[in-house]
C-alpha cells in the first residue's frame, strides 16, 4: 500500500472561534503504480486533501501513512509536489530549479547538476538549463517543475492541477508529452483536476469529493489500460465515465444521492 | 538619439551660461563661469584643506553609509519578520521618516560633541529608517507560494532564509541602500555646513566667506557629478542584477 | 515546524492589544531611562535636561510671543515654496510629457537634480538673496521641485492606454482628452509626488533655517542650542515635532492615499 487515509479530518477555526469543516471521513487506499485523480466543486477541499497527503497540513484528525509510516511532515522523497502556477524560483535558472529538492536536501553541486540535467532530458528541457523561467512559456514551466518533482525520486507523486494555468491547447499538448513521463513512471500518482477530461484520462481510479465539507462522494474506476493514447477520449468507456462525473458534479441532487458505499463497486 | 539630445541640452545649458555671466548681467562677484571653474580646478585640488576636507567628508559618508546600512538592513529585517515588532513600530519608523532629522543635530553635538564623530552618527541616524523601511517593503515581496515550495522541499531555515527570502527581499534591500546612501551623504554635509568641524561642509563656508566662488562651484559642482555618477552606477548595477525579474524594476519605492 | 496545523487561530484584536502594549513599553522605558539619567544617573543637565524643565519650558514657550511669530514666518515659507515648487514642477512634467523626445530628456535631468545632495547649493543660494525668507523658498522650491517633476511626469506618461483609447473612440477633443482623461487618470502618481514633495519641504525648510536664518522655528532651535539653553532647545524640538505631526495630518487629509477613488 503506497498511501493510506484512515478518518481523515480537517477542520478550520476562524477568527470567531467557529469550526468549519474541511474536509470529513476521508478513507483511502492508494496502491503502489496506481494513478488516483480527484475531482470536486469548488472549495471542496481537493487541494487540502493533497496537502495532507504530502504532509505540509497536519489533519484534525484521523492519519496519513505511506508505506506504514505515519505521515507528519514533508518529505519529498516519499511524496513530491508538482503545484499549480507552476511556482518555480524565478530568480533560479532552470536547471537549478530542477534540483532544487536536492540542494535543499544538501546534495552536492556535483549530484545536483548532473540529477538536473537528467530530469531536464527527461521532460526535454535540456537546452534551456541556463534559462531563467521568466523566459519559458507556462507549459514548459510546468514541466521543470515536474522535473523538480521528479529529481527526487518519490514514490508518490503529488500533482496539484497542474496543468490548471494553462490553456486548452498546451494543455492537450503538454499531455501527450507528458503522458510517457506521467504513465510508465513506477510511482503513484495523485493528481488533483476540476477538468473532466483531465479526470478521466489519466486515472485508474477517480475519486469524486463532495462539496465543503469534502467527504468521497464516489469512486470510478478506469478500466482502459495505460498508457493511453489521445484517441481515448473518443471511445465508449470515456464517454460513459465523463457523463457521470459530469452529472455528479453539475447536478446538485446528483452528488447528495451518491455516498461512498457505491465507492470501489466501478459504475 | 535622445542620449543626443540630452547631451546637447547640457552642453547647451553650460554655454548659456558662460555667455550670460559674460554679459554680467548678474553680480559677478555671486557667480562664476564655466570656464573659470574649470581654471579654478587645480587652485582647490592644491589646497591642502580642500584634500584634506574632502578625505574627510569622503571618511565620514563612508562610515554613515556603512552603519546606516548595515543596522538598517539587521532592524529592517526583524521588523519585517517578527509580527508584533511589525504591528508597534512601522507605524512610527513611518513617521520618523517624515520627521526633519535635522532638528536633532544640537543632541547629536550635545551627545557626541563636536567633531567628526557626531558627523557620522548623524548621517548613520540620517540614512538608518530609509533602508528599515525599504527592508520591509522587500520582505513583502516574498510570496507565500515559494515558501510552500520551499516547505513542500523539505528545506531547512537557513535555506529557506538563502533561497528564498534573500533573494525575493533583494529589490528592496537594494533600494533601501540607496535611500540610505543618499540620505547619509546629506545628513554629514548638513552636519559640516551647520557646524565647523572640517569636511567639504566647511570647506565652502570658508569659500564662500572668503567670496572665493569660483572655488564653492568646484567643490559643489564636482560633488555633484559624483553622486549623478554614482547613482547612475548604481542603477546599472540594479538593473543587471534584476535580470530575472518578471517585471521590468519593480523597485520598492517606499520613501525618499 | 515543517507542516502547518490546520486549526488555524487567526486573532486580529489581540495583536493590536499586543502591539500598542509593546509600544507603551517602549515610551515608558523611554522616559524610564532620561529619569533615571537626570536623578542616579547623573547627566549633566546641558545634555540631558530635566524632564520637568522642558516640559517647563514647552509651556512657557507657547504662552511667549516668539513661538508664533517663529512659526508664522516657518508656515509662510513653507507654503510659498511649496506653491512655487509644486507648480512649476506641474508645468515642467505637462510640458515635457507632450513627446517621447521630450520626456526621455527631462527625466533624467530630472533624477539628476534629485541625486545631487541639494544643501550644498544652500550656501550661494544665501550669497544671492541673503538670510532672510526668500533664501529659504527658493533653497525648498527648488529642492521640492524635483522629486514632484520627476513623479508627475512618470504620471502623466504612464496614462493607461485604455482610458486613451475610451476617449478616443468617444470622440474626444485634444482638450477633453487633457483634461477629463489623462489628467484624473494620473491622479494618484501626481499626488503621491506631491507628498513627497511637501515632506521634503517641511525637511528643506527647517534645515535651510537651522543653517543661516533670522527668524523661524529652526533658527529659534540652533540659537537656543547654541546659548546652551539645553531645556528649552528640547522643548523647541517639541515644539517642531507637534508642528510637523499637524502638518502631515493635514496633508493626508488634502491627499488621502485612495485619491484616485475620490476623484
Amino acid at each position: 500500500m503506497a498511501l493510506q487515509a484512515k478518518n481523515l479530518e480537517v477542520t478550520y477555526r476562524t477568527a470567531d472561534g467557529r469550526s468549519v469543516p474541511a474536509l470529513t471521513d476521508i478513507n483511502l487506499d492508494i496502491a503502489d503504480r496506481e494513478f488516483v485523480t480527484i475531482i470536486g466543486p469548488s472549495g471542496c477541499g481537493k487541494s487540502t486533501l493533497l496537502k495532507c497527503f504530502g504532509g505540509l497540513l497536519s489533519p484534525s484528525s484521523g492519519e496519513v501513512s505511506v508505506n506504514s509510516e505515519a505521515v507528519t511532515e514533508p518529505d519529498p522523497n516519499r511524496a513530491a509536489f508538482v503545484f499549480q502556477d507552476y511556482t518555480l524560483l524565478p530568480w533560479k535558472n532552470v536547471l537549478d530549479n530542477a534540483a532544487v529538492g536536492l540542494h535543499f536536501d544538501g546534495k552536492s553541486k556535483d549530484e545536483c547538476r548532473a540529477k538536473g540535467q537528467e530530469m531536464l532530458e527527461l521532460v526535454g528541457l535540456s537546452e534551456f538549463a541556463k534559462q531563467y523561467p521568466r523566459e519559458l512559456s507556462g507549459g514548459m514551466q510546468q514541466r521543470v517543475a515536474v522535473a523538480r518533482a521528479m529529481a527526487m525520486d518519490p514514490d508518490i507523486l503529488l500533482m496539484d492541477e497542474p496543468f490548471g494555468a494553462l490553456d486548452e491547447q498546451t494543455r492537450q499538448k503538454l499531455g501527450s508529452e507528458m503522458g510517457r513521463i506521467l504513465t510508465e513512471t513506477e510511482r503513484s500518482v495523485v493528481m488533483v483536476t476540476h477538468s473532466l477530461d483531465e479526470a478521466v484520462f489519466w486515472a485508474d481510479r477517480i475519486i469524486v469529493l463532495s462539496a465543503r465539507p469534502g467527504r468521497i462522494a464516489k469512486e470510478i474506476e478506469v478500466k482502459a489500460p495505460r498508457p493511453r493514447s489521445l484517441s481515448f477520449i473518443g471511445t465508449d468507456e470515456f464517454a460513459m465515465i465523463r457523463s457521470e462525473l459530469f452529472r455528479l458534479l453539475e447536478v446538485p441532487s446528483a452528488m447528495a444521492g451518491a455516498s461512498s458505499t457505491d465507492a470501489a463497486a466501478g459504475q | 538619439m535622445h542620449r543626443w539630445v540630452l547631451l546637447a541640452v547640457v552642453i547647451g545649458l553650460l554655454v548659456v551660461w558662460e555667455v550670460v555671466s559674460r554679459l554680467e548681467w548678474v553680480n559677478p562677484m555671486f557667480i562664476s563661469r564655466p570656464s573659470d571653474i574649470v581654471a579654478a580646478l587645480p587652485d582647490v585640488f592644491g589646497d591642502e584643506k580642500a584634500v584634506d576636507a574632502l578625505e574627510t567628508t569622503g571618511t565620514s559618508i563612508w562610515w554613515a553609509v556603512v552603519y546606516a546600512v548595515i543596522a538598517g538592513i539587521i532592524g529592517g529585517y526583524l521588523l519585517g519578520s517578527i509580527q508584533i515588532l511589525r504591528d508597534a513600530f512601522f507605524g512610527p519608523v513611518n513617521f520618523i521618516i517624515g520627521i526633519p532629522k535635522s532638528i536633532f543635530i544640537p543632541i547629536f553635538l550635545l551627545v557626541f560633541g563636536i567633531n567628526t564623530q557626531a558627523a557620522i552618527y548623524y548621517g548613520a541616524f540620517s540614512g538608518i529608517f530609509y533602508v528599515m523601511i525599504n527592508v520591509v517593503s522587500g520582505l513583502d515581496l516574498v510570496e507565500d507560494r515559494h515558501m510552500m515550495v520551499a516547505r513542500a522541499y523539505s528545506a531547512s531555515w537557513w535555506h529557506r532564509v538563502r533561497d528564498i527570502v534573500l533573494p525575493a527581499s533583494l529589490p528592496g534591500v537594494f533600494a533601501g541602500i540607496w535611500y540610505g546612501i543618499k540620505n547619509g551623504l546629506q545628513g554629514v554635509l548638513i552636519f559640516e555646513l551647520f557646524i565647523s568641524v572640517g569636511g567639504l561642509g566647511s570647506l565652502i563656508k570658508t569659500y564662500t566667506n572668503r567670496l572665493e566662488i569660483d572655488r564653492v562651484f568646484v567643490v559643489v559642482l564636482g560633488v555633484s557629478i559624483v553622486a549623478i555618477v554614482l547613482g547612475e552606477l548604481w542603477s546599472a548595477i540594479e538593473r543587471r542584477l534584476s535580470r530575472w525579474r518578471p517585471s521590468a524594476t519593480a523597485s520598492a519605492d517606499t520613501a525618499t | 515546524m515543517m507542516s502547518a496545523t490546520s486549526t488555524q487561530v487567526i486573532s486580529g484584536p489581540s495583536r493590536r492589544l499586543k502591539a500598542n502594549l509593546l509600544r507603551l513599553v517602549v515610551i515608558v522605558a523611554f522616559f524610564g531611562i532620561w529619569g533615571w539619567a537626570q536623578g542616579p544617573g547623573e547627566a549633566s543637565t546641558l545634555i540631558v535636561p530635566k524632564i520637568g524643565d522642558v516640559f517647563n519650558e514647552f509651556f512657557s514657550f507657547l504662552r511667549a510671543g516668539e513661538v508664533y511669530d517663529a512659526l508664522r514666518v516657518t508656515l509662510i515659507e513653507l507654503v510659498i515654496a511649496l506653491a512655487i515648487g509644486a507648480l512649476s514642477a506641474f508645468a515642467v512634467a505637462f510640458w515635457s510629457a507632450r513627446t517621447d523626445l521630450r520626456a526621455k530628456v527631462v527625466e533624467p535631468l530630472l533624477v539628476w537634480g534629485y541625486l545631487v545632495p541639494h544643501v550644498l547649493f544652500y550656501p550661494i543660494i544665501i550669497l544671492w538673496l541673503g538670510v532672510g525668507m526668500s533664501s529659504k523658498i527658493a533653497y525648498a522650491a527648488s529642492s521640492a521641485f524635483f522629486p514632484i517633476a520627476f513623479n508627475c511626469l512618470r504620471a502623466f506618461r504612464s496614462v493607461d492606454p485604455k482610458y486613451v483609447a475610451l476617449g478616443r473612440a468617444y470622440g474626444a477633443s485634444p482638450r477633453q482628452m487633457d483634461w477629463q482623461i489623462k489628467f484624473r487618470a494620473s491622479i494618484p502618481l501626481a499626488a503621491a509626488g506631491l507628498r513627497i514633495g511637501c515632506a521634503l519641504t517641511m525637511v528643506t525648510v527647517l534645515v535651510a533655517e537651522m543653517l543661516s536664518a533670522t527668524n523661524g522655528l529652526g533658527y529659534l532651535l540652533k540659537y537656543y542650542s547654541q546659548s546652551f539653553n539645553t531645556a528649552r532647545s528640547y522643548a523647541i524640538i517639541l515644539v517642531i515635532l507637534l508642528v510637523v505631526g499637524l502638518f502631515y495630518m493635514l496633508i493626508s487629509k488634502l491627499l488621502p492615499r485612495d485619491m484616485e477613488r475620490r476623484a
